[in-house]
C-alpha cells in the first residue's frame, strides 16, 4: 500500500490528522476499492488490538464523555424496555436456602409468579437459564416471569450468565436490564435504591425514562437522576461468618479442592515485581473459589520459576482487600489472619512427590525422621501490612515449624488493589535460598509438593473469617500442616505457554 | 415463542458484541468516542430487538444501527476525524462484505502477536490497555511520544503484513 495512504490512516488512528489530511484521505479512498480494502483490514487490526485489551481499562476511564444518555422522549417512556412484553407466565425455582424464614413458606421449590416475603436468611432463586438471584432477608420480591422480577425491599444480588442476558430487575426507583453480569441492589424500607455493578454491564432505566449504562465497579443511587455513590464492595457480599460462628465451617476450608496439581512455568525474563501480572506467562494459572453461597471469594494462582527465584502471582477476590493490620514487627502465630495468601511447598528434589513429613501431633509418639524436620519443607505466608504499605513474608520450615523468619532480605513483593475494589493481586519473587533450596533448586521436569491457601479477614483486617485450600493430593486425608503428603503435585514445566487443557480441574 | 426469540437475541448480542465494537472503532478510531457510540448502539439494539428478524444476519443488522450512530456523530462533530457520508458508507459496506475475512484475520492476529518479541507484545498491551494517554505510556516506557507512535506504527505494519501472509498461506492449503 502506498506510503501516503498509510501515513494518513496512521495519523487518523493517532488523532493527529489535519483537515487537509482528511480531505486527501477521502480523495484517495473515494474511488479505489483496493485502498478501501486495505483501510478496512488495517483499521480492523487496530480495533481488534483495542477490543482484546478493553477489559484492562477500568470502565470509568473507557469513556469520560458524559455517561448520560438523555432519553426523555415520551416514546421511550412508553416503550420502557420492550422486554416487558411477552411474559412467560413461569416463575422461578428455589435453588437453595441458608437459614431462610419466609412469611409464608413456599409450598414447593417451584415459585410461580407472585409476591414472596423473606423474613431472614438467604434464598437463592433460579430464573430462566443463566439467571440466579440471591435474596438476603428481610426482603420482598415479586416474581413476574422467568426473566423479570421486582425487589420491593431488601438486598438482591443477581448473577446473569451471557445466556441469561436480558433479565430485568425492577426496583421502586427504576429498573435494571442485565447484559450478562453480576450486580446488586439494596432497597431500603422507604424505597431508596442503591445499585452497584460488580462485573460486566447493565442498563438502568430511571423513573423519568432516562437510561444509564453502568459498568463493573460503578455504584449509583437511583433517584430521578442516578447519583454516583461510593462503590462498597462488601455491601452485597455474603460475608464469611468466621470460625466461631456456628453457621460457618469453623476452621475448615470453605471450598472443595478443585485441583490436584499446580503448574510452574519458566519465568519470563525481565518480570517486574509490581503487583501487575500482565508481564507473566499465566498459562499455568488455576482458578478456584469457595463453595456457594460464598463463591465470590475466589483465587487465581500462578507460579513461575528460574534457577534463582520462585515467583508467586495471585489475584484474590476479597471484599476487604489489603486491610491487614497484623504487624510484621510483633510476634504472631498467624501473620496471615488479616488476609493473606500462603503456600506450603516442598523444594527437596530427592524427596519427589508425594512429599513426606509429619507433624508431631500426627506422628503419635514416634520420633521425628529427618524429613519431618526438613528445612526444605516450607510454610510461606504473603500479606500486605496496610499501615506501612508493605508486602510482607513469613517463613518457617519442616513439619515442626522451626526457623521462623519475618521479612528476611532477598525477597521482593508487591500488592495492587483491583479497580473494582473487590480484591487484589500480589506478585512475589522468593529466592530459593529462603526455601533452603539454592544448593539444588527445582528444575524442569521435577514434580514436587505444593499447596495454596487463602485467608480472608474481617473488615478491620485483624481476624480471619474463612479459608480456602487448593492444590491437594486427593489420595490423602487430613490437614496440610500435619502431613506433607496431602500437598498437591507441583509440576515444573520445561517450557512455558502451556497448551490449553494442561491445567485441568480434578 | 417470544421468550425463545428473546433468549436467541441475547445470545447473538453477547456473541457478536466484539464485531459491533470493532466496526465502530475502525470507522472512528478514537477509543473514547468509540466507546460512547458503542454504548449508544447497545442501547438501541436492546430497544429495538423485537424488530430484529431471526432470519436476518445479526451482524449486518447490528452494524447497520452502529453505522447510523457513527454517521450522526460525524455530522454533529465534523472534525478531521470525521468522514463524509459517502466515504463512510463505502468503508462500511466494504467492511461488511469482508466480515468473514476479518474474522479469519482476527484469529491469525493472535499467532502473529505470539511471534513478536516479548517486549513489543508488552508494549502493545500497555499502549492499547493503558489507563492514561499515550504520553503517559511513553513516559513509563522512557520514550518520547513521537518515538512511541513510530514504534506502534511499525508494529501494526508488521502485524498486518504477517496476518496477510498467513491468510494467503491458509488459502493455498
Amino acid at each position: 500500500m502506498n506510503d501516503e495512504l498509510r501515513d494518513l490512516v496512521d495519523a487518523r488512528l493517532e488523532g493527529t490528522l489535519t483537515p487537509e489530511g482528511r480531505a486527501r484521505l477521502e480523495e484517495l479512498l473515494r474511488n479505489d476499492p483496493a485502498a478501501q480494502d486495505w483501510v478496512v483490514t488495517y483499521t480492523d487490526l487496530h480495533a481488534s488490538l483495542q477490543w482484546e485489551r478493553r477489559d484492562a481499562i477500568p470502565p470509568r476511564r473507557r469513556h469520560w464523555a458524559r455517561p448520560w444518555i438523555a432519553a426523555a422522549s415520551a416514546a421511550t417512556i412508553l416503550i420502557g424496555l420492550v422486554l416487558a412484553v411477552g411474559r412467560s407466565g413461569e416463575g422461578a425455582r428455589l435453588a437453595r436456602t441458608v437459614d431462610a424464614e419466609w412469611v409464608r413458606a413456599p409450598e414447593s421449590a417451584a415459585l410461580p409468579p407472585g409476591l414472596y416475603l423473606l423474613r431472614r436468611g438467604i434464598a437463592e432463586l433460579a430464573f430462566d437459564p443463566g439467571v440466579v438471584v440471591l435474596l438476603e432477608g428481610p426482603a420482598e420480591i415479586e416474581i413476574r416471569s422467568g426473566r423479570r422480577a421486582a425487589v420491593r425491599r431488601g438486598k438482591a444480588r443477581c448473577r446473569v450468565a451471557p445466556s441469561g442476558a436480558g433479565f430485568v430487575l425492577e426496583t421502586p426507583r427504576g429498573e435494571v436490564l442485565d447484559l450478562g453480569t453480576e450486580f446488586g441492589v439494596a432497597v431500603s424500607d422507604d424505597g431508596r435504591t442503591d445499585l452497584q455493578v460488580h462485573e460486566g454491564e447493565v442498563i438502568a432505566t430511571l423513573e423519568g425514562g432516562s437510561k444509564q449504562r453502568l459498568l463493573g465497579g460503578q455504584a449509583v443511587r437511583l433517584e430521578t437522576a442516578a447519583r454516583e455513590v461510593p462503590f462498597q464492595p462488601d455491601r452485597f457480599v455474603r460475608v464469611l461468618p468466621g470460625p466461631e460462628d456456628p453457621s460457618g465451617r469453623g476452621s475448615r476450608p470453605y471450598n472443595a479442592p478443585r485441583f490436584d496439581e499446580v503448574h510452574l512455568v519458566p519465568a519470563l525474563p525481565g518480570v517486574v515485581i509490581d503487583g501487575d501480572l500482565s508481564d507473566w506467562d499465566l498459562s499455568g494459572r488455576f482458578k478456584t473459589a469457595c463453595d456457594p453461597p460464598f463463591e465470590s471469594y475466589a483465587l487465581e494462582g500462578a507460579m513461575m520459576y528460574d534457577d534463582r527465584f520462585l515467583y508467586v502471582g495471585a489475584r484474590v477476590a476479597d471484599p476487604f482487600p489489603m486491610r491487614s493490620r497484623i504487624s510484621p514487627a510483633i510476634e504472631s502465630d498467624i501473620y496471615g489472619r488479616g488476609g493473606s495468601v500462603a503456600l506450603r511447598i516442598a523444594a527437596d528434589r530427592r524427596m519427589g512427590w508425594p512429599a513426606r513429613g509429619l507433624a508431631e501431633d500426627a506422628r503419635k509418639g514416634r520420633p521425628a525422621t529427618p524429613e519431618d524436620v526438613s528445612d526444605k519443607l516450607s510454610f510461606v505466608v504473603l500479606w500486605y501490612y496496610a499501615p506501612e504499605d508493605r508486602a510482607c513474608i513469613f517463613l518457617r520450615h519442616g513439619m515442626d515449624f522451626h526457623g521462623v523468619r519475618v521479612n528476611p532480605p532477598g525477597y521482593r513483593g508487591a500488592f495492587r488493589r483491583l479497580p473494582s475494589g473487590e480484591g487484589y493481586t500480589l506478585e512475589y519473587a522468593i529466592p530459593w535460598s529462603l526455601l533452603h533450596a539454592d544448593d539444588d533448586p527445582p528444575r524442569a521436569g521435577d514434580v514436587l509438593g505444593a499447596t495454596w491457601l487463602v485467608h480472608w479477614s474481617d473488615p478491620a483486617g485483624k481476624t480471619w473469617k474463612g479459608q480456602l485450600i487448593d492444590g491437594v493430593n486427593p489420595a490423602e486425608h487430613g490437614w496440610n500442616f500435619h502431613n506433607a503428603a496431602t500437598w498437591g503435585r507441583a509440576i515444573y514445566h520445561p517450557g512455558g505457554r502451556l497448551a490449553p487443557g494442561t491445567v485441568r480441574p480434578r | 415463542m417470544d421468550r425463545k426469540r428473546h433468549a436467541q437475541f441475547a445470545e447473538l448480542f453477547v456473541r457478536n458484541q466484539n464485531r459491533v465494537y470493532r466496526y465502530i472503532l475502525s470507522l472512528i478510531p478514537d477509543r473514547v468516542q468509540a466507546e460512547d457510540l458503542f454504548q449508544q448502539t447497545s442501547l438501541t439494539l436492546w430497544e429495538t430487538w423485537e424488530r430484529y428478524d431471526p432470519g436476518q444476519d445479526f451482524v449486518r443488522w447490528a452494524c447497520g444501527i452502529a453505522h447510523n450512530h457513527v454517521r450522526n456523530h460525524f455530522r454533529k462533530r465534523p472534525g478531521p476525524l470525521a468522514l463524509s457520508d459517502d466515504v463512510l458508507d463505502r468503508l462500511g459496506r466494504r467492511r461488511l462484505e469482508q466480515d468473514g475475512v476479518l474474522e479469519d484475520r482476527r484469529r491469525l492476529l493472535e499467532s502473529c502477536l505470539a511471534e513478536l518479541p516479548e517486549r513489543h507484545r508488552l508494549l502493545i498491551d500497555r499502549a492499547y490497555g493503558a489507563f492514561g494517554t499515550m504520553d503517559d505510556v511513553a513516559r513509563e516506557e522512557g520514550r518520547t511520544p513521537n518515538a512511541l507512535y513510530k514504534l506502534l506504527r511499525r508494529l501494526r505494519a508488521v502485524l498486518h503484513e504477517c496476518v496477510g501472509r498467513k491468510l494467503a498461506l491458509e488459502r493455498q492449503a
